[in-house]
């Protein structure tokens, strides 16, 4: 017990929560091929192979099961970001309205797209905007949100105030789901279950390349500013002034932590559609098996996250069958990432 | 600190007593503080360079001497850029001002002293501190760091200068008494070897180590390193707070109520241990307290504050003494002994409150 902290060095601790982290790289590399391997051998058909299937298929399901890691890693950094950020374990991209957001940009274009291709059709970018499908919507209303709960979540001097920002975000992304529902009600009966799709998040095989490419790099980036940022988000979640007096510009931190946030929870969205609970549910496992600190915590819960989405998709591909169609992916996240997590609620008495 | 590079604005050489009791670790550079006729008021700023071009700005100067009208006809829509009126000479002083919170505070906390700052609730105290530190911004007047503005240092550098133990502190998730002490150190991590070390939580450089180590110890909360901050109780969340200070290894210490929570037999071991600071290492303490008798006992000079204003400031003797305290603290002062003793001044009930019948 009273061995000092000096002359332990980096010690037992340390290399074992290093072993935990390499560990986990390991599992998530075998979930990876593990899930590229597994699923129905024609899609629709409800034959399952185990083994190489045809190449064509690998490669369609190469982009599902990539989309996914994509999609999981970007939620589950967004959310260590944002609970880091505001300093409250119940925060995810869904409080503040991104995600809700990203579903009212959709829908606007899913309503309106006729209006649009009216005024627009003989405009160059129409054939640009229709490759893209909801990908450009729905990037547009994520930081329209982005940007309006950035602006409302100021005090007066301008620091950035978390109490504010939250309620400003649950505000906001209230709003957007009543737009949602007003926006639904102007929709033929004929479109309206490709929209109930979309709002609970989809994982396609027939993503453009190109488009999986940039929300890639988009996480990548996201991934590299947050871990240059980690150290910092530590000191972060004390109290204003000893944070300050601690030497680190908590605006400064505040901004750069809401941007990468922001744009994590777009890229991950533009991809798959606003995806629950992973961003809520993965910072929480990871906090549980790794510690609060945010620098383990930011190299560990994109690889948690894409675990996590990865399985839930490939489940969603191979029970295809038995559902009238494949399940969106987002129901299986929220089935299985709301008892987890009251599991979690009940068992820990102290989220603080 | 034996391998930090030099920071960009060296810190003013060393003019402290060597230390003697205390080991020295670090040539302690001894520090300075100073507040020259701070003023602070919430929601009051001094207005900007840009702010102080702005026609409406000049404009607002111009009618407040009486040399324009306020007719609205007048303001100045378009357009928008700077243009300056004839006569409006800019000024830092404030047009419209809230009530304030400081009005014209100068003190100085000298190397190798102790300083108490008293006062009664809402008297300004924390609010100074947290002037003095830089957090809070005055609308007028500024602080100094060895006769240079706090303004000209960067926040790592204020925060190499400077160690703050918070009246409310807070931590957001469940991190451990050791990793909190740790915090301490982040001023001191910009070497590159250090920075290496952290990777994945590390635990930072061998001095890092060495100075978390001796805070551990001088507060006494070696046996609580592996707990979280929300198992603890309240005392034991002050030292640990005080703890993270310690290992900040700053010239300059201020405290907000540090003894608050603490027990009779930690709140003397605190204070020996902050006069030890100043007076064997030459640091720079200043102690927000409300214990007059405390004060009295470790303090080398007292600034005894009222509404914002500095009351009486100087040597302990003089500060603390029935005619000064009487009208602040709106009791009865006796000494006893040697002892401050008070007793409640009966005609001094608060208005509102019916008076008590005595039994």
């Amino acid at each position: 017990m009273n061995v000092p902290v000096a002359a332990k060095g980096h010690g037992r601790t340390y290399w074992i929560e290093t072993g935990k982290i390499l560990l986990l790289v390991a599992a998530t590399a075998a979930i990876l091929g593990l899930c590229v391997l597994v699923g129905p051998g024609i899609p629709g058909s409800d034959v399952m192979s185990l083994g190489v299937s045809s190449g064509a298929i690998m490669r369609l399901r190469m982009v599902g099961v990539g989309s996914a890691a994509i999609v999981g890693a970007a939620l589950a950094l967004a959310g260590v970001l944002l609970q880091g950020l505001l300093r409250n374990p119940l925060a995810d991209p869904y409080i503040l309205g991104i995600s809700s957001g990203a579903a009212a940009g959709v829908m606007v274009w899913i309503v309106f797209s006729d209006a649009i291709a009216a005024v627009l059709l003989r405009h160059p970018w129409w054939g640009w905007l229709l490759a893209h499908g909801q990908t450009i919507p729905a990037l547009a209303g994520a930081l329209l949100t982005c940007v309006v709960v950035f602006l409302l979540g100021r005090k007066r001097g301008g620091l950035l105030d978390p109490i504010t920002l939250l309620l400003s975000g649950v505000v906001l992304s209230s709003v957007n789901g009543a737009l949602i529902m007003f926006l639904n009600n102007l929709v033929p009966y004929g479109a309206k279950s490709d929209i109930l799709d979309y709002l609970f998040g989809y994982i396609s095989e027939g993503t453009a390349p190109l488009t999986v490419g940039i929300a890639l790099s988009a996480v990548l980036l996201g991934w590299i500013g947050a871990l240059s940022i980690g150290p910092a988000m530590n000191i972060g979640s004390l109290s204003d002034v000893e944070a300050e007096s601690l030497g680190v510009r908590l605006q400064r931190l505040r901004i750069t932590a809401f941007v990468l946030a922001g744009l994590l929870t777009a890229a991950s969205i533009a991809l798959a559609g606003p995806i629950g609970f992973v961003g809520l549910i993965c910072p929480h496992i990871c906090r549980g098996l790794f510690g609060p600190d945010h620098r383990r915590l930011l190299v560990v819960s994109p690889l948690v996250g894409a675990a996590f989405l990865m399985l839930a998709d490939t489940f969603v591909r191979c029970t295809g069958a038995w559902f009238n169609g494949e399940l969106p992916v987002g129901v299986i996240t929220a089935l299985c990432g709301g008892p987890f997590f009251l599991y979690l609620l009940t068992r820990r008495r102290t989220w603080s | 600190m034996t391998s930090s590079p030099a920071p960009r604005k060296p810190l003013p050489p060393p003019t402290g007593s060597p230390p003697e009791a205390l080991p020295s670790r670090r040539p302690g550079a001894a520090l300075t503080l100073t507040a020259r006729g701070v003023c602070f008021a919430f929601g009051a700023t001094a207005p900007s360079r840009f702010a102080r071009q702005h026609p409406s700005y000049l404009r607002s100067i111009n009618v407040a001497q009486g040399l324009e009208s306020e007719h609205p006809s007048r303001r100045v829509y378009w357009p928008w850029w700077p243009r300056r009126s004839r006569r409006a000479e800019p000024t830092d002083d404030l047009v419209m001002a809230p009530a304030s919170v400081l009005e014209n505070v100068s003190i100085d906390l000298p190397p190798g002293q102790v300083t108490v700052i008293l006062g009664p609730n809402g008297s300004g105290k924390s609010t100074l501190l947290h002037t003095l530190l830089g957090y809070l911004r005055p609308y007028r007047g500024e602080v100094l760091l060895n006769r240079q503005p706090l303004r000209e240092f960067s926040a790592v550098e204020l925060a190499e200068a400077m160690a703050f133990v918070s009246q409310t502190p807070s931590v957001a998730f469940a991190f451990t008494v050791e990793e909190i002490v740790a915090m301490g150190r982040w001023p001191h991590r910009r070497d590159g070897e250090r920075r290496r070390r952290e990777w994945l939580g590390g635990h930072g450089s061998p001095s890092d180590r060495a100075a978390v180590d001796e805070a551990l110890d001088m507060t006494h909360v070696r046996h609580l390193t592996g707990r979280t901050f929300a198992e603890l109780s309240g005392g034991e969340r002050q030292r640990v707070i005080i703890a993270r200070a310690l290992a900040q290894d700053a010239p300059i210490l201020l405290l907000d109520e540090p003894t608050a929570a603490l027990d009779l037999w930690h709140q003397l071991e605190l204070l020996h241990l902050l006069r030890d600071l100043a007076h064997r290492r030459g640091r720079t303490v200043g102690w927000v307290a409300h214990e007059l008798n405390l004060a009295r006992r470790f303090c080398d000079q007292a600034v005894l504050m009222n509404q914002g204003r500095v009351v009486a400031a100087g040597a302990p003797g003089q500060v603390l003494t029935p005619e000064t305290l009487e009208p602040v603290y709106q009791v009865r002062v006796t000494v006893n002994g040697g002892q401050l003793a008070f007793t409640r001044r009966s005609e001094g009930v608060p208005a509102g409150m019916p008076p008590l019948t005595e039994s």
